[in-house]
């Protein structure tokens, strides 16, 4: 019974732990594979361009931007064949095994640059950094869309950046910085990449939120609004602005009228105990023979209450009896 | 007279409001009350607390209130809202982040054609 319970221990261990692939399958010998022909045609110019760098540096510099240029659309082919297989839910790891093969095999064709492999070798090294990102099984988290649209900006700021450097001379951007360009326009569609970009990203919407959060000490906190509080203010506002209205006609008799219709407000105001403490706060009193002061006055008054104060409900009563 | 002081204010909303209609009634409210345009959105802290924070400032007219409050997620979301809204006669305000239920929530906050 020990030994059975033993073997089917055994047995569930050895099936259901998978092994990670950390280190994907490169196929080096396959000559049709995208870095092949990549690789084919970095060695071929590599030649001319060493050839040329000391006779005639422009010429050298023709050869680097071609061989840039003559790159790209390999990667391109790549790449849209790459968002059509993720669109239809296919490709998840295929495009990121070509990034592998890329950055080792780009190596094996310029062996005479010291730099350039040592270039390809620092791009490899943070691909492999971040390989962990593909092993979060990010596609739980993210749509593709949004990986495609972070992948296509990625492509398109190293795309400005090489049509940038390409104006450079040898000298000041050589064949060895090119080709590590280019193992970054390829790096930048990828999964791996826009998944990090989008963390970054993500990290700086979170501080940029943070940064706009206003700090308030000692500010209660405001009642919510009912649809009958917003009535009774907007009934309140009309009466209101009527009286502005006829302050401002220049009209003596409506002035005036206006100017009684304030008064005989305060004087509601003044007469109940709960409202009669803010009129006292406040510079203007029932006695105020100007209409625009006792307008002001009004103002002042409300911007003294709490919004949410319950003695609102008086104030609106004085206001739409008396100025109506 | 003396100029009314301050100018512009400051209130601020629990986290846990339960819709985003209950925020755009306490702003119309509150534009009236205090007889001031609403300003600006935000997230806020009140004493630690989560909160809105929404900042009105002071106007001499009473022509304020019928706001309309309006969440969006993306920016295409947001220019939508804006165009629609536009093509209704309704003045754009503001733009920030609420809390709706203990939510954030981006908002637009635009104002209703005035009655003619």
């Amino acid at each position: 019974m020990r030994q059975i319970q033993i073997s089917l221990l055994l047995c569930v261990a050895i099936f259901a732990t998978g092994c990670p692939k950390y280190r994907p399958s490169v196929d080096f010998k396959n000559p049709n594979s995208l870095v092949a022909k990549i690789n084919e045609h970095i060695k071929a110019q590599n030649t001319l361009y060493v050839a040329a760098l000391g006779s005639s540096p422009a010429q050298a510099k023709q050869i680097r931007n071609e061989l840039i240029e003559d790159a790209l659309p390999y990667i391109d082919g790549a790449y849209i064949d790459f968002i059509t297989d993720i669109q239809a839910g296919r490709d998840r790891n295929n495009f990121v095994l070509d990034l592998v093969e890329l950055g080792a095999a780009a190596s094996v064709g310029i062996t005479k640059g010291e730099r350039s492999l040592q270039i390809i070798g620092v791009a490899l090294t943070a691909f492999r950094g971040g390989r962990r990102s593909l092993d979060a099984n990010f596609y739980k988290d993210q749509s593709t869309p949004i990986l495609i649209s972070k992948m296509d900006g990625n492509r398109a700021k190293v795309r400005t950046t090489i049509l940038e450097r390409e104006k450079k001379e040898p000298i000041d951007y050589p064949l060895g910085a090119a080709v590590s360009d280019l193992v970054d326009y390829y790096n930048a569609g990828t999964l791996v990449r826009a998944f990090t970009q989008l963390q970054q990203d993500t990290a700086l919407i979170t501080k940029q939120s943070e940064d706009d959060v206003l700090v308030l000490k000692g500010v209660p906190l405001t009642r919510a609004a009912t649809v009958q509080d917003v009535t009774d203010v907007r009934t309140t506002l009309a009466v209101l602005r009527t009286l502005k209205t006829s302050l401002d006609s220049g009209d003596a008799d409506e002035i005036k009228a206006a100017t009684t219709k304030l008064q005989n407000i305060f004087k509601a105001l003044e007469a109940d105990p709960d409202t009669k403490r803010l009129v006292q706060v406040g510079p203007v009193t029932s006695a105020e023979p100007n209409g625009q002061n006792l307008l002001q006055g009004l103002r002042v008054i409300f911007r003294n209450i709490a919004t949410d104060d319950p003695v609102h409900s008086k104030i609106d009563k004085a206001i739409v009896t008396n100025g109506r | 007279m003396p100029p009314t002081k301050p100018l512009s204010h400051t209130v601020a909303y629990a986290a846990n409001i339960d819709s985003l209609k209950s925020l755009e009634l306490s702003a119309e409210r509150d534009e009236g009350r205090l007889l001031a345009n609403i300003k600006k959105v935000q997230l806020a802290t009140d004493d630690g607390a989560k909160a809105t924070a929404m900042t009105y400032n002071d106007v001499d007219d009473f022509d304020m209130g019928h706001l309309t409050f309006v969440s969006y997620t993306t920016d295409v979301d947001k220019e939508s809202h804006k165009a629609i809204h536009k093509t209704q006669g309704e003045t754009f305000l503001c733009e920030g982040k609420a809390y709706v239920a203990d939510k954030v929530v981006q908002v637009l906050v635009f104002r209703e054609k005035p009655s003619s």
